[in-house]
């Protein structure tokens, strides 16, 4: 299959373009699969914080006119808005190291010693005797939204291969032929582009944590993009990893 | 190739990938088809919409059933659909054994339609997997139900729609839209049916403020003390009191249905508790920037305030409790 195998080298040449993509594109599924959860519990927080300002501006006749400003249309907008640059702020601190991937030539069937001196097992090593915010929030983040980008793309084929088989196939069959990839897909992402996202962030991180100098310094670097990227994590790993759902 | 999926799912289901949609579009100078950058959150299900609701489908209306409701909100929503895309539903009421043609008629369309949903949420097991059935597909709501059962999620239509693939957007606004006027159909009047509305919904010149300005509900003039109830089960999302507003609870009935009743008396139910229909929820009176006794009473479609005489029913049909 000569074509083919030069469709594969052609392909392989923009490897170097593609795969930071990939890692940014997985990465930016994820964070927006976990912002789409939390942007109903950022829509009651406005409309607590609502009821407090109307309580405070009701109060006195000059800022009166004020109270009826904010009604549920722009609570709603308000809320979707802080959700996305919420997500996009996510989005710079996750997602866009990935364009700072470089492939490395691999090696061939590494022996245990081997994989012990691999770069990436050495920045695990440090992020584990060495922990700063940065190492262990990156890592933790990147991770999540790894996973649950990888849940979301898998949804997406295990739908769009069942619908499109289903007119040909019978329904069981179809089914199983969606859910079977879908499997496939997560499995696939993960093991291809998703732990490659999670070490260029922890690689990232490792960089900008060798500035640190001190505990103080190594607890305080990175706290605001940790600020922005665990709770995010968190809602992942919570609301939008449904892992198991490929198997039932 | 994994590479390639998780590019093509950012390209389509991410505001990330919905700004470089615009920006290509822009460049090339052709129509973008990404939605507006907040419709990525939940859907852009219930979102604001021009709502002109058709007078025949509310003069001299009595209270409907739930099921009968959904069949008005769905009749309506269908009417809202481009033709080229109902092709769905069209074959989904052929399949109930109803000609499609049928659907559109202003007497027999939302109660055939009542009756096909009927069977449907027998069978698909919820209201709004029928009702995505009717624009997507039985094929499309039946998967959607089982992924969402296998996550373990409630079978609305937000977690339903989580689960489809691209290309149904228009199908799945139209589906909520239906649910959104159904549940808006059934809701009760709040309060006694003689009491006279002294305030229409719209613009007028403020009483107190002299100025032009849009009343974004009704007046419903009542003596201090007089028992308001809850139009539709819900939750409380508000109960709150300020200079303005006066004591007031905002009920969301869910699908992007809210009420709200302002100026009372006294509150007799908190933020966060779960309502049911014709429920006593507060006792009217004049707190507030009001010039006498009355209820301001709202309803908001979608987060847009909408003429709760809209949907009223016919007298006799208020919200019915056990006693003041």
């Amino acid at each position: 299959m000569p074509g083919l195998s030069k469709l594969s080298a052609l392909a392989g040449s923009f490897r170097w373009a593609f795969m930071p993509l990939a890692l940014f594109a997985l990465i930016a599924v994820g964070v927006h699969a976990a912002a789409d959860t939390v942007d109903d519990r950022l829509l009651w927080l406005i409309d607590r914080l609502d009821e407090v300002a109307d309580r405070l501006l009701g109060a006195w006749s000059f800022t009166r006119s004020s109270v009826d400003a904010v009604g549920a249309a722009e609570r709603t907008s308000i809320a979707r808005g802080l959700t996305l640059v919420w997500e996009i702020a996510a989005d710079v601190v996750l997602a866009f190291p990935a364009f700072g991937y470089r492939e490395q030539e691999p090696a061939i069937a590494p022996a245990r010693a081997d994989l012990l001196s691999r770069p990436w097992f050495a920045l695990l090593r440090r992020a584990w005797r060495e922990p700063t915010t940065l190492r262990l929030s990156r890592l933790f983040a990147s991770a999540s939204m790894a996973l649950a980008g990888a849940c979301a793309v898998a949804r997406m084929i295990q739908g769009a291969v069942y619908l499109s088989a289903r007119p040909l196939l019978t329904g069981s069959i179809a089914a199983s032929l969606g859910r079977v990839l879908a499997i496939g897909v997560l499995i696939g992402i993960l093991a291809t582009v998703g732990w490659r996202a999670v070490l260029r962030n922890l690689q990232a991180a490792d960089q900008r944590s060798r500035e640190a100098r001190g505990a103080r310094q190594a607890l305080l670097h990175g706290l605001l993009g940790a600020a922005i990227s665990v709770p995010l994590a968190i809602a992942a790993l919570a609301d939008a990893s449904p892992v198991l759902s490929f198997f039932r | 190739m994994m590479a390639a999926l998780c590019i093509w799912a950012a390209y389509y289901r991410t505001p990330v990938g919905a700004i470089v949609r615009n920006v290509g579009a822009w460049v090339l100078g052709v129509r973008s088809t990404a939605r507006p950058l907040l419709a990525y959150y939940s859907n852009g299900l219930y979102d604001a919409q021009r709502l002109a609701v058709p007078t025949y489908l509310v003069s001299g209306r009595a209270e409907l059933s739930p099921s009968e409701a959904l069949g008005y909100g769905a009749h309506l929503a269908l009417l809202r659909l481009r033709v080229e895309r109902r092709h769905s539903a069209e074959q989904f009421v052929r399949a109930h054994g109803v000609e499609p043609g049928k659907l559109l008629d202003t007497t027999s369309g939302p109660k055939e339609m009542a009756r096909v949903l009927r069977d449907a949420s027998k069978a698909l097991g919820s209201e709004d997997a029928a009702v995505l059935a009717l624009f997507c597909g039985e094929e499309i709501s039946r998967y959607a139900t089982d992924r969402a059962r296998a996550e373990g999620r409630r079978e609305i239509l937000p977690e339903l729609a989580r689960q489809l693939p691209p290309g149904v957007e228009p199908e799945i606004g139209a589906a909520s839209q239906a649910l959104m006027f159904g549940t808006a159909y059934a809701l009760a009047w709040p309060v006694g049916e003689s009491i006279p509305v002294t305030s229409p919904f719209g613009m007028r010149d403020h009483p107190l403020l002299g100025e032009r300005q849009m009343h974004t509900g009704v007046d419903l003039s009542m003596p201090v003390g007089s028992p308001v109830r809850a139009a539709q089960q819900g939750f409380v999302r508000r109960a709150s009191e300020d200079d303005v507003n006066g004591k007031v609870l905002v009920i969301d009935h869910g699908r992007g249905v809210t009420t709200a009743y302002c100026h009372n008396s006294h509150l007799l139910v908190s933020s966060g508790d779960s309502v049911s229909k014709g429920q006593l929820i507060s006792r009217s009176g004049n707190t507030g920037r009001s010039t006498g006794p009355h209820l301001h009473y709202q309803l908001d479609l979608g987060s847009v305030p909408v003429d709760p005489l809209a949907f009223r029913v016919k007298r006799g049909a208020i919200a019915s409790g056990s006693g003041p």
